[in-house]
């Protein structure tokens, strides 16, 4: 497990929470700041004396008060250090739960974990942590879809097209033969079956007749 | 008398400005009425008029110009033989003119032109005895001489005894300055002739004649005695240069008598051109002033019309940038609300976010943390959580410059849960990237408040968001399998309008009890 961890977040008892799932799973040196200027002081410090922390784990926001903060958010922090620290291991531990800041994070500043707070946050962040010492990515369920590269909402003129088709009473099989014959591809029955089946799924058809009623309803056709 | 005769007569005599005025605008108004009936030898005959009053005023070069004019006018129609006498005395005028200004050439061109079209052969004697007048002057006294010559032979032939004696008095004149012999017998006999006729002016002249003879031959005695007989021919006559040329000779002999008399006559003749002098000089600033005053309206028309244009562009331009600046700060104006809202909404999100949210979370935190969970509590607490998140998110930043259409496939997927299907139709086939960010913040707001709508009310399992894209429009139709509503305006969907209307966009709604929920943004 992680030797050296180091928490930021501005909420103590945020990080006490923290503390108690490190402390779990047996990780022993633990630093707490609640300024990301601290972080930075302490992990450069750290690095100086050559006993660099493995991990940093930080919060993305940071009420501002009295004190100007040269790095105002965890983003921010986070950015800093990835360049200097290109291998110190980071989990963001967020309110944030907007797929394009998981994304940002993710894929422009290379963050291990992504962990939602949450009822099940710091469980899922016991899980993050073994996910990152084993190199894996970890992303909190609810933010899971950010990085899966096509989403599923996607219909087409194809789609509306077997879906007229459908509505006229042909099978799968004749709609096969029609695609063909008017050179409209994917055209095999196969293809044709998975895009039926994935329009069941879309419109929560049970079949053919339930698919057609909904998107005649919907007025796609 | 006619007018013409009569204001010429005013005009040559003139002793005040207002005669003389009052001759030159009869001849103004004159020549304008002839103009206007096209009436080219009426102008003709008015301007030869002027020519000589002005002449006789002493203003040559007016005279010059105004009977230039004159021969111009008749040159213009075509030739008559009644356009002659005009010519005639045009030419014999330029003639004279020319000969005062000592431009001998062009005066004999004139006085020639003038002979070649008289047919009077009496007429015609006039016009040889003005040439050899010029040959005289010019000096060229044989030239002279041939001519008074040929005048004296036609004067005979007529038996016109006093055009023979200006021939013989002329001619003897010219001999007499080139010392010639006959002299004295033509200058006497020129005298015989005046006498016998009675014409006191030729005998004056024919005395005057004598005595310079006389004088040139060194006769004093003589001399004098024919100026004294000049003089006393010319005694009752009004000829005052005359008189003053006969005393102006007996000075030159050393006869002083008349010298008080000569005093008072050359005064008075002194006075006499000053005022013609000043006439002269007070009409020609007249006209000039004419000039003056019409070009000056002129000009001031112009002025007029310039300041006229240049008020009207001022105007039009004044209008012009009013109403853009009017329009400019209307928009600018409007882009400052929608940022100012927009700014107000993700300063709330972050307070609620940052203070409330987190704060909660703390809470649960805590309650987590002790021994026995009171997990009730902490449902009640995640439901406060995920809510106050929810309000958060609804109005957080927007980072448009992102990938647009993923950001609004992220919102959507948002609502998708197992019991709600989110399908999109064409999103990638719009182009983002000359929307303006205010129009998409706005785009992303509507759309966020359709889809709240849609999940707090709807129970929708299906919702459809068709995109297309025409050449100025983004047009986006919503379509829901919900249980529809009475389109009674509720708090979100009023947003949505609203916000559209800021951007100049449009939605429609339509609904209606269990057949669903469909909308129609276009921006």
């Amino acid at each position: 497990m992680f030797k050296k961890v180091l928490v930021s977040d501005d909420l103590g008892s945020i990080n006490q929470g923290v503390l108690t799932v490190l402390d779990t799973l047996g990780v022993k040196d633990i630093k707490q700041v609640q300024y990301c200027d601290d972080a930075y002081l302490q992990i450069k410090s750290a690095d100086l004396k050559q006993q660099p922390f493995d991990l940093f784990i930080t919060d993305l926001s940071f009420k501002t008060d009295y004190r100007t903060q040269k790095y105002p958010s965890g983003e921010a922090i986070i950015k800093q250090l990835k360049q200097e620290y290109p291998n110190l291991k980071t989990i963001v531990y967020s309110v944030e739960d907007r797929l394009q800041k998981v994304r940002t994070l993710v894929n422009t500043h290379s963050v291990n974990a992504y962990v939602c707070k949450g009822r099940r946050g710091l469980i899922e962040l016991a899980a993050a942590l073994n996910s990152v010492f084993n190199n894996e990515l970890f992303l909190s369920p609810q933010v899971e879809q950010a990085l899966s590269p096509k989403n599923n909402l996607e219909i087409d003129d194809y789609d509306l097209e077997l879906l007229k088709q459908l509505s006229f009473g042909y099978s799968k099989e004749q709609i096969s033969e029609l695609f063909r014959a008017h050179q409209i591809t994917p055209s095999s029955l196969s293809s044709v079956e998975k895009r039926q089946n994935k329009l069941f799924i879309q419109f929560k058809a049970n079949n053919a007749t339930h698919l057609v009623s909904i998107v005649k309803d919907l007025g796609l056709i | 008398m006619d007018s013409i005769q009569y204001y010429s007569l005013l005009a040559e005599n003139a002793d005040s400005e207002y005669d003389s005025n009052r001759s030159f605008k009869f001849f103004d108004k004159q020549l304008k009425l002839h103009e206007q009936n096209n009436n080219i030898l009426g102008q003709v005959s008015i301007l030869t008029s002027v020519a000589q009053i002005e002449m006789s005023l002493g203003m040559i070069n007016e005279s010059e110009v105004t009977a230039v004019e004159a021969i111009k006018h008749l040159d213009k129609i075509t030739y008559e033989s009644n356009q002659d006498p005009y010519r005639i005395s045009l030419y014999n005028h330029l003639g004279i003119l020319y000969k005062e200004k000592k431009n001998f050439n062009t005066s004999l061109y004139y006085y020639e032109k003038a002979r070649k079209l008289i047919s009077n052969p009496e007429h015609r004697i006039t016009a040889i005895n003005n040439l050899a007048n010029v040959y005289r002057e010019k000096k060229e006294y044989s030239k002279a001489i041939k001519l008074y010559q040929d005048s004296y032979q036609m004067s005979l032939s007529f038996d016109d005894k006093e055009k023979t004696a200006r021939a013989l008095n002329n001619l003897g004149k010219t001999q007499s300055i080139i010392n010639l012999p006959n002299a004295t017998s033509n200058l006497e006999n020129a005298l015989l002739l005046r006498k016998e006729i009675k014409y006191y002016k030729g005998i004056a002249s024919s005395y005057i004649s004598l005595g310079e003879h006389y004088k040139r031959n060194g006769n004093f005695s003589k001399a004098l005695d024919y100026s004294k007989k000049a003089l006393s021919v010319s005694y009752s006559s009004n000829r005052i240069e005359e008189k003053l040329a006969i005393m102006g000779l007996q000075f030159d002999l050393g006869y002083f008598d008349n010298y008080s008399e000569f005093k008072r006559l050359y005064d008075s003749v002194e006075n006499a051109r000053n005022i013609s002098t000043n006439l002269y000089a007070a009409i020609k600033y007249d006209k000039e002033n004419a000039i003056n005053r019409a070009n000056k309206s002129e000009l001031n028309k112009e002025k007029e019309r310039a300041k006229k244009i240049l008020f009207q562009t001022i105007g039009l331009i004044i209008l012009l940038t009013s109403t853009f600046l009017y329009f400019l700060l209307k928009s600018k104006h409007k882009k400052e609300k929608l940022q100012q809202v927009y700014n107000t909404e993700t300063r709330i999100s972050r307070k609620v976010h940052d203070e409330v949210a987190n704060d909660i979370y703390h809470v649960m935190t805590k309650l987590q943390r002790t021994s026995n969970e009171n997990h009730e509590i902490l449902d009640d607490l995640e439901s406060i959580y995920t809510r106050t998140r929810d309000i958060s998110k609804e109005n957080n930043t927007i980072e448009t410059n992102e990938h647009f259409e993923q950001l609004i496939i992220d919102l959507l997927s948002s609502y998708k849960n197992a019991k709600v299907n989110v399908i999109t139709k064409d999103i990638s086939k719009i182009n983002w990237d000359n929307v303006k960010n205010i129009k998409k913040v706005t785009l992303y707001r509507v759309l966020q408040e359709l889809m709240t709508n849609m999940k707090k009310h709807s129970e929708a399992t299906v919702v459809v968001l068709a995109f297309h894209q025409s050449q100025k429009h983004i047009i986006i139709n919503y379509t829901d399998n919900g249980k529809g509503c009475r389109l009674e305006k509720n708090n979100g969907l009023l947003n949505a309008e609203n916000r559209i209307a800021t951007i100049n966009g449009t939605i429609t709604f339509e609904s209606e009890i269990n057949k669903g929920f469909k909308a129609k943004i276009t921006i």
